[in-house]
């Protein structure tokens, strides 16, 4: 964690089964306030569930998730969203019927706890979208979509945002921006960050500290530095992607 | 008001319907029974083509309140006044149930459509064997238990233009609150619009519970009016596949699609009266083609050929 920081959010001992099969297992870790934590591991290693128990989209089998102290386990998702965790989608989903600027205008709206529709114009330009504003969403290619999602999660003002995956499909340039903007974020609004991510290269140079997942549980935790040395994490990802 | 232009014009057009009528009772009652359908197509405007519930049981609604409100008052022999009410009440708890249970079911928009259907058959069911109290498939007389003013045909005309307009004016307002941007926010993606902090539960039941006491308030008016209420008043055939068809004919999610559509239904209803009963396999062929190649609807038809603004 890193020095001063109370932890802002917290996964104490979290599983999560999906018929017979356990997708997580006992899984804890802690979030330090206006970190960017790392979230990483191969494919199926249970980050996406890991998110969606954070965001009250699934509710855990057993185990709990406290948010500033409190305990969180069994809200409804729009209630964990309002009280300050926003979340983007792996595969972005957005409101295709609406303009850019009113996609992220209902995170203002509805998910920052005064509803300001202020905030929207402000991320969007955050995310470097500001232009394109009026443009209907499918005007926009997958990448812009993503960053459409995190400007309507950052609309909520959250003190905490999960990100589930920036960079995938993007050339090396691209990634280089999204690793901007991810400092970026963190620096204008001081939110903590979690953020999933295969480009692991991208994911070491930004983060404070990294948690691996494998087959559902923690494998390893520690700063870049230490990760790349762990002998676990090189084997888990060894024959996938390292 | 610029906003709410096209409402005043609504409101003076219907409001003419009489004089173009002449006096003649044949007409007025067309033009009456176009207003009752109007309501109730709004009603399902807000169902179904903002929140994308699909309630199969329009007719089972309005008949629900239509029969409390006259057994109340026949039996109870309790004043309209409170009896209406107690209709209405009954028609929006109804529809708040089917709507709070699906989602807590998490029943996607064809098992809400079967279970509302269920429930039509099941109304039909209790009517024909509640006999004592329904008077079964006769129906029950209400001439005379009602207000005065529904006894005629012109004063009963304004009454339900009076309610098309309220029932206009309560969707108006809750379109342009927060609840506009968080219905078309979740009728694009339920998951999404919870992300960012919408009460999908909360916004989909309200406008279930609001739809239903419109469906259950010109439903027993409509009872009081026409004289008698019989299960064939409140069947299948006479409210749900005409409000459908109106729905998707005027064009869902716009204010002006169902006063056009059920305009243009009772219009058609006139062109396929000489079929007699195969006014319904015209209906049907009706529904197939609209839902097939014409689900847009005639406003947004309108608004593109024409460039015209149509609310
Ligand atoms: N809703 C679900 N029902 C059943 N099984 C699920 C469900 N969601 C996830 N799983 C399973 O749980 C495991 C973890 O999946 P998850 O999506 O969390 O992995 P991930 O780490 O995000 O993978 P990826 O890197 O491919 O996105 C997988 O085996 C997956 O098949
Ligand atoms: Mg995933």
């Amino acid at each position: 964690m890193s020095p001063g920081n109370e932890a802002i959010l917290e996964a104490q001992a979290l599983s999560k089964h999906f018929g017979g099969t356990a997708a997580l297992k006992e899984v804890s870790f802690s979030a330090a306030a206006g970190e960017i934590l790392g979230l990483i591991g191969p494919n199926g290693a249970g980050k996406t569930t890991l998110l969606n128990l954070l965001s009250g989209v699934l509710r855990p089998t057993s185990g709990k998730v406290l948010f500033r102290g409190r305990d969180l386990t069994g809200l409804k998702t729009h209630a964990v969203a309002r009280m300050g965790i926003a979340r983007t989608l792996q595969t972005p989903r957005s409101f295709p019927s609406m303009t850019v600027l009113e996609n992220v205008a209902v995170g203002a709206l509805f998910g920052h706890p005064h509803g300001r529709t202020d905030g929207a114009i402000k991320s969007l330009d955050l995310v470097g979208l500001g232009e394109r504003r009026a443009s209907p969403m499918s005007s926009l290619n997958l990448q812009e979509r993503k960053m459409v999602e995190l400007a309507r999660a950052l609309a909520m003002e959250p003190r905490v945002v999960l990100i589930d995956e920036a960079m995938s499909g993007l050339n090396p340039t691209e990634i280089e921006d999204s690793m901007r903007l991810i400092r970026r974020v963190r620096s204008q609004t001081g939110v903590t960050i979690i953020w999933v991510e295969h480009v692991v290269k991208a994911i070491m140079e930004v983060v404070e500290r990294i948690i691996v997942l494998n087959f559902g549980q923690v494998i390893a935790t520690g700063s870049p530095a230490e990760i790349a040395r762990n002998d676990a994490v090189v084997e888990a990802y060894l024959g996938t992607k390292a | 008001m610029k906003k709410y232009a096209d409402l005043v014009v609504v409101a003076v057009v219907l409001a003419l319907v009489p004089v173009l009528a002449g006096g003649s009772p044949y007409y007025m009652r067309l033009a009456t029974l176009a207003l009752v359908y109007m309501a109730w197509t709004v009603a399902f405007n807000l169902i179904f083509g903002h929140t994308k519930q699909l309630f199969l049981c329009l007719g089972a609604l309005a008949g629900s309140a239509a029969y409390m409100t006259v057994v109340f008052t026949k039996q109870l022999e309790l004043s309209p006044w409170i009896t209406v009410p107690i209709g209405v009440a009954t028609a929006a708890g109804l529809g708040a149930l089917f709507s709070y249970v699906s989602v807590l079911r998490g029943l996607g928009i064809i098992f809400l459509g079967i279970v509302t259907l269920a429930f039509s058959l099941i109304f039909h069911n209790l009517v024909l064997g509640l006999r004592q109290f329904t008077n079964g498939e006769t129906g029950l007389v209400s001439r005379g238990l009602g207000f005065p003013l529904l006894e005629q045909p012109m004063s009963s005309y304004y009454i339900f233009l009076g309610v098309l307009l309220v029932a206009l004016i309560v969707y108006y307002l809750l379109m342009a609150s927060r609840m506009g941007m968080a219905v078309r926010a979740l009728s694009d993606d339920e998951l999404t619009a919870e992300l960012s902090g919408i009460n999908v539960t909360w916004y989909k039941v309200l406008a279930a519970a609001v739809a239903s006491a419109i469906l259950g308030l010109a439903g027993s008016l409509y009872a009081f009016y026409n004289g008698i209420v019989s299960p064939s008043v409140f069947s299948f055939v006479s409210v749900d596949i005409p409000v459908l068809i109106a729905l998707l004919l005027g064009g869902m999610r716009t204010r002006l699609g169902p006063i056009i559509g059920a305009a243009a239904f009772a219009v058609i209803e006139e062109l396929v009266r000489p079929f007699g009963q195969l006014n319904v396999l015209v209906y049907g062929v009706l529904l197939i083609v609209l839902f097939v190649a014409f689900r847009e609807g005639l406003v947004p038809m309108l608004r593109k050929t024409l460039k015209l603004s149509l609310p």
